[in-house]
C-alpha cells in the first residue's frame, strides 16, 4: 500500500523528539477553529459557540448528545471558510477543520451518482460546491410517559378547579403544547392565570379540537370564546395551568420553545406536537408547506423535530425589516416529505407527480445529506472557537459536522539567522503520518523561513514517492505543522521586539 | 527471518489433505451433477456426501436442509433477503445486533430501504446481545432474527439458544451468522432453535468460493438467485464441485479436530493475551475474557494507532488486523468496537490477533516477546503518551 520511502522513514524516522527550548511550536491537527458566532445544537437550544461553557450537552456526528468538556478559545489570523449548505445555512471554520461529507467527483455529480461519493471527514479547504454534507440528526429517545404538573395553587386561589397531578403525555397533551406554541398565550396576575389560544376564522375545527385537548387532559372547560370577524379567541380560567405551560414552554412568541424532554420522545409521539405546531403556525398545499415563527429556538427545534421524521427541509433565516422582527421560516417542497407532513398534520393533498429534489438531499444511516452550495474563503482576524466533546470529538454546527481530533502532531523548531537549525516532531497516527513528518524535518532543515513556508502539502508526498489516495488529506499535516511553528516562532519574535 | 501468520479471521490456508482430495475434480471428474451420463451421478454422489459433512457438523437433521452457496456473504444476503421476501405478507420487521458482519449490516441496510423496518439491538461491553431489548422489541410483525454465532473481531460468543427461544416464541425466523464459529466451537442447529445458519469454507481451511447455508425443513425462503434451479431451486448456477468436495472434506476434519485444536488455540490465545497484558502498561483486552472464540485474542494499547502497529509487526514477519480506520476506507473506526462502547481513540489503538492451526508456542512467546518494545517506540513517536510511560 506503502511506497519503499513511507515506509522507510516510517521504519527510521528522522529528527523524532522534542526540543525543550524550542523557538517555534506548531501542532495541528487540534485545535482547529470556527468563528465565534457558529451556531451549535446544544441539548435544548441553539447557541453561539461563544456562550457555551463545560458540562452542557452538544449533538455529535454520531446523532446523541455528549458532554463538552473543554471550551477554547485563541485568536487567530488567516483564513477562513464559510460552507454554505443548500438547506441549512453557513458555517465559517478554519481551512483544516474537519467537516464530515461525501467527497463527489465531477464524474458522479454529471451522472447523478453523488450518493456513491466516499465518506470521510475532510478539512475545510478541500470540500467545493456539489460536495454533500452530513448533518446528524438527533436518534437519542427517552420516553416520558407522565410528567407532574408541579406548580402550587398560588395563596389567594380559590376558585380554580382542582388539576390532577400528572399529565399524562399523549396525543391530546402534545397537540395542546403545539396550539399553545404557535396561537397560545399565558397571562398571570397575582393569584390569577389565563390560559389562551387565539384562531383565525377559518380555524373553528382547531378552536374545537382545543376545547377537547384540554377537557381531556385536565378536565377544564373553557371560560368565554370571543370571536371576531377574522379571529376566535378561547380562554381557560387556571392559575395553576397558566404558570405551568409559561414555565415549560415560554411566554411571548420570541421566548416559546419546546422542552428537552419532549424534544426526546419518540418520533412517533412528536408527530401529535408537529400536528398542534403547523395547524397553528404553519401553512401547507399540494405544492409547499411553510411554517413561520419569530422564536430563533422554537425555529430550531422545530428543525430538528422535522428532522427526526427524515422531512427534507428548507431553513431560512430572515432579517429585521421596518416592523418586521427577524424570523424564521422552514419550507417543505420535497414530495414525499410533503406527503409525510400532510399525513401527521391530517391534511389530505391531491399530490401532481412532479419528482422535485430529486437526489438533492436525502436521509440515509441517520444523515441529513445536504450539499455544498457554495464556499468562500475569507480572511479573519479575531477569537476563534474550539470544543472538546466527550466520547464522540465532534459537534454539529447549524449545518455541519465539525470534527476536532484529527491526527495530532506537534513540530518543534531552532532559528538561527533566518535558518532552521534544528527541527524535531511527535506524531499519533498511521504509517503515513510518521513518515511524513519525519519527511518535513528532512525537506525543512537548513531552509531559510521563506523557503520552509513555501513546502506544501503535495511536495511532502512527492517526495515520499506519492501517498494513497485516502491518506492525502488525513495524515498528510506536516506541512501545515511546520507553517504552524514558524507562525510561532515569527509571533514570539515580535513580541520580544 | 520468522514469519508468523495470526491473522486467520482475515484468510485461511487451505488444508493440505483438503487440496488433496479436491484435485482430481479440477482435471478428470469433471462432469456436471445435473447430467444424466456416469459422469454426472458420480460428480452428483460426491456432492451428496459433501453435503452429509456439512449436515453432521452442523447438527442438522436431512442433509437436504444444506444449500451450497459462494460463500458467507451469499449465504446472508440468501438468508436474510429470502426470509424476508417471502415472508412480507406476515410482517416488515427485521430484528438484528449492532455488531453482526458487513453482509448482514448492508443487507438489512438494503431491506430497510424496500419497506422494511430494520431494528438493531446493542450489545453490552463484552459484546453480549442485550437480551432484555430483543424481548421489548420483538412484535408479533417481526419475521426475522438474525444475530451472529461468534463475532469475528472480539470473539465474543452470543447466547445463541436463548435467542432462539425467544424468537420462535413470537414465531419469527431465527438467522444465525456462523462464518467465524462453525469449526472452532460446536454448533447444533437442533438444539439451539435455529432456522437457518450462514458458514463458510475458506473458515475450516477450506477453498475460498464456497459456503453453505442451513435451511430447517418447513423455514420458506425465496432465491435471490435464478437459473437452472439446482440447489433445490434456491441458488441456481452450475455447482462448485471442486469447491465443494474440499469443504465436505473441510468440515469433516473440523468436526473430528475440533475439540482438541480448541483446547490448544485457547490455551495460546490465553498466553498470548496474558503475555501482553503483563508486560505493557495501559494494555486492555476487547471483549469477553472467556466467553471468546479459542483464537481471537483482541488488545487495545492506549496513546497509539492501530496501523503502525501492524506495519511494525508486519516488518517483523508477523501479520495481523486491526480495528483502527486508518487500514480501511474511512476515519471511522470499526462498528463492532464502537458497538461495545469504545472510545474513537481506544478503538483505533486497537489490535487484532487470530490463530491458526499453524501457529504454536514459539510463536506466541515471539510475538509477546516483541510487542512491547514496538508499544514502547511507538508511544515514544506520539505527543499524546504521558511522561512516564516513556521512560
Amino acid at each position: 500500500m506503502y511506497s519503499e520511502k513511507v515506509m522507510e522513514h516510517f521504519r527510521n524516522p528522522h529528527n523524532m523528539g522534542e526540543i525543550p527550548d524550542a523557538d517555534g511550536v506548531g501542532t495541528v491537527g487540534n485545535p482547529v477553529c470556527t468563528a465565534p458566532d457558529t451556531l451549535v445544537c446544544t441539548n435544548d437550544n441553539i447557541t453561539p459557540i461563544m456562550n457555551v461553557s463545560v458540562g452542557m450537552k452538544i449533538l455529535g456526528h454520531d446523532g446523541k448528545y455528549h458532554r463538552i468538556e473543554k471550551v477554547m478559545a485563541r485568536p487567530f489570523k488567516g483564513k477562513m471558510y464559510r460552507i454554505v449548505a443548500h438547506n441549512l445555512g453557513p458555517t465559517v471554520v478554519t481551512s483544516d477543520h474537519h467537516v464530515l461529507a461525501l467527497k463527489t467527483s465531477h464524474l458522479l455529480r454529471k451522472y447523478h451518482s453523488r450518493m456513491k461519493g466516499i465518506r470521510d471527514w475532510y478539512s475545510a479547504d478541500e470540500l467545493e460546491k456539489g460536495d454533500i454534507l452530513l448533518y446528524p440528526v438527533s436518534n437519542e429517545t427517552m420516553d416520558t410517559e407522565k410528567i407532574q404538573l408541579d406548580i402550587a395553587k398560588p395563596k389567594y386561589d380559590f376558585r380554580s378547579k382542582t388539576l390532577p397531578d400528572e399529565i399524562v403525555v399523549d396525543d391530546y397533551f402534545l397537540r395542546l403544547v403545539g396550539y399553545y406554541l404557535s396561537e397560545g398565550y399565558a397571562w398571570t396576575q397575582r393569584s390569577m392565570g389565563i390560559l389562551g389560544f387565539v384562531f383565525g376564522s377559518n380555524e373553528e375545527r382547531y378552536v374545537d379540537d382545543t376545547v377537547q385537548c384540554v377537557k381531556h387532559r385536565f378536565g377544564l372547560d373553557r371560560a368565554s370564546i370571543k370571536r371576531t370577524h377574522n379571529s376566535a379567541d378561547i380562554k381557560f380560567y387556571s392559575a395553576r395551568l397558566a404558570r405551568f405551560f409559561s414555565r415549560e414552554f415560554g411566554e411571548g412568541a420570541t421566548h416559546k420553545h419546546v422542552p428537552q424532554w419532549m424534544m426526546l420522545l419518540p418520533s412517533q409521539k412528536q408527530e401529535a406536537l408537529l400536528r398542534g405546531l403547523w395547524r397553528g403556525d404553519g401553512y401547507i398545499n399540494n405544492q409547499v408547506a411553510k411554517f413561520v415563527t419569530i422564536s430563533k429556538q422554537l425555529a430550531f427545534q422545530v428543525r430538528n423535530l422535522l428532522l427526526r421524521q427524515e422531512i427534507i427541509i428548507s431553513f431560512l433565516e430572515r432579517p429585521e425589516n421596518g416592523i418586521h422582527k427577524r424570523y424564521y421560516s422552514i419550507y417543505v417542497k420535497d414530495d414525499k416529505s410533503l406527503e409525510k407532513l400532510a399525513g401527521i398534520v391530517g391534511v389530505e393533498l391531491a399530490m401532481p407527480k412532479k419528482l422535485k429534489n430529486h437526489h438533492k438531499a436525502w436521509f440515509e444511516n441517520g444523515y441529513f445529506h445536504v450539499p455544498i452550495w457554495r464556499t468562500e474563503p475569507l480572511t479573519y482576524d479575531g477569537l476563534v472557537y474550539n470544543l472538546e466533546v466527550e466520547d464522540s470529538h465532534s459537534y454539529a454546527s447549524n449545518s455541519v459536522a465539525l470534527h476536532n481530533c484529527g491526527d495530532l502532531m506537534t513540530i518543534y523548531i531552532k532559528v538561527k539567522d533566518n535558518r532552521l537549525t534544528d527541527i524535531k516532531f511527535k506524531t499519533f497516527g498511521c504509517g503515513a503520518a510518521i513518515a511524513t513528518s519525519s519527511m518535513i524535518t528532512e525537506l525543512a532543515r537548513g531552509k531559510t523561513l521563506e523557503e520552509a513556508l513555501k513546502i506544501t502539502r503535495g511536495d511532502v508526498a512527492d517526495s515520499l514517492d506519492g501517498l494513497p489516495p485516502v491518506k492525502m488529506h488525513c495524515s498528510n499535516l506536516a506541512a501545515d505543522g511546520l507553517h504552524a511553528a514558524i507562525e510561532d516562532y515569527l509571533k514570539k519574535r515580535e513580541g520580544q521586539k | 527471518m520468522r514469519i508468523v501468520y495470526m491473522d486467520h479471521a482475515a484468510g485461511k490456508p487451505v488444508d493440505e489433505r483438503v487440496l488433496e482430495v479436491m484435485m482430481p475434480y479440477f482435471t478428470q471428474k469433471y462432469g456436471n451433477p445435473s447430467s444424466v451420463h456416469s459422469f454426472g451421478s458420480e460428480a452428483r454422489k460426491t456432492i451428496d456426501e459433501a453435503r452429509i459433512r456439512v449436515a453432521e457438523l452442523l447438527g442438522a437433521e436431512r442433509t437436504n436442509e444444506i444449500i451450497f452457496t459462494s460463500g458467507g456473504t451469499e449465504s446472508n444476503n440468501l438468508a436474510i433477503e429470502g426470509v424476508a421476501y417471502r415472508n412480507k405478507a406476515k410482517g416488515n420487521h427485521i430484528i438484528t445486533s449492532s455488531i453482526e458482519h458487513m453482509s448482514v449490516m448492508n443487507t438489512c441496510k438494503h431491506l430497510s430501504k424496500q419497506g422494511f423496518e430494520v431494528t438493531y439491538i446493542p450489545v453490552d461491553k463484552y459484546g453480549f446481545v442485550d437480551i432484555q431489548a430483543l424481548e421489548k422489541n420483538i412484535t408479533d410483525k417481526t419475521i426475522l432474527v438474525s444475530i451472529m454465532y461468534a463475532n469475528g473481531e472480539i470473539g465474543t460468543v452470543e447466547p445463541i439458544g436463548e435467542i432462539g427461544e425467544i424468537a420462535h416464541g413470537k414465531g419469527a425466523c431465527f438467522h444465525v451468522d456462523a462464518v467465524a464459529a462453525a469449526g472452532q466451537v460446536p454448533v447444533d442447529v437442533q438444539k439451539e432453535n435455529i432456522d437457518l445458519l450462514s458458514i463458510s469454507s475458506n473458515d475450516m481451511y477450506g477453498p475460498r468460493g464456497v459456503g453453505a447455508l442451513y435451511i430447517r425443513t418447513g423455514t420458506n425462503i425465496l432465491p435471490v438467485i435464478y437459473g437452472g434451479g439446482q440447489e433445490r431451486g434456491l441458488r441456481s448456477g452450475t455447482e462448485n464441485l471442486s469447491g465443494i468436495v474440499g469443504m465436505g472434506k473441510a468440515a469433516e476434519f473440523a468436526k473430528a479436530e475440533m475439540k482438541t485444536e480448541a483446547a490448544r488455540l485457547a490455551n495460546l490465545r490465553d498466553k498470548l493475551i496474558k503475555g501482553t497484558l503483563d508486560s505493557i502498561p495501559e494494555s486492555y483486552l476487547n471483549g469477553h475474557p472467556t466467553e471468546r472464540l479459542p483464537n481471537n485474542a483482541n488488545v487495545r494499547f492506549s496513546y497509539i494507532e492501530g496501523e503502525s502497529l501492524i506495519l511494525s509487526l508486519d516488518m517483523k514477519g508477523v501479520a495481523c488486523s486491526s480495528g483502527s480506520a486508518c487500514t480501511s476506507k474511512t476515519l471511522e473506526p470499526s462498528h463492532v468496537l464502537l458497538a461495545i462502547g469504545l472510545k474513537h481513540e481506544e478503538a483505533h489503538g486497537s489490535l487484532l490477533f487470530t490463530l491458526g492451526k499453524h501457529n504454536t508456542e514459539d510463536d506466541v512467546k515471539y510475538v509477546s516477546d516483541l510487542l512491547p518494545d514496538i508499544v514502547k517506540r511507538l508511544r515514544k513517536i506520539s505527543p499524546l503518551t504521558p511522561k512516564e510511560l516513556t521512560v
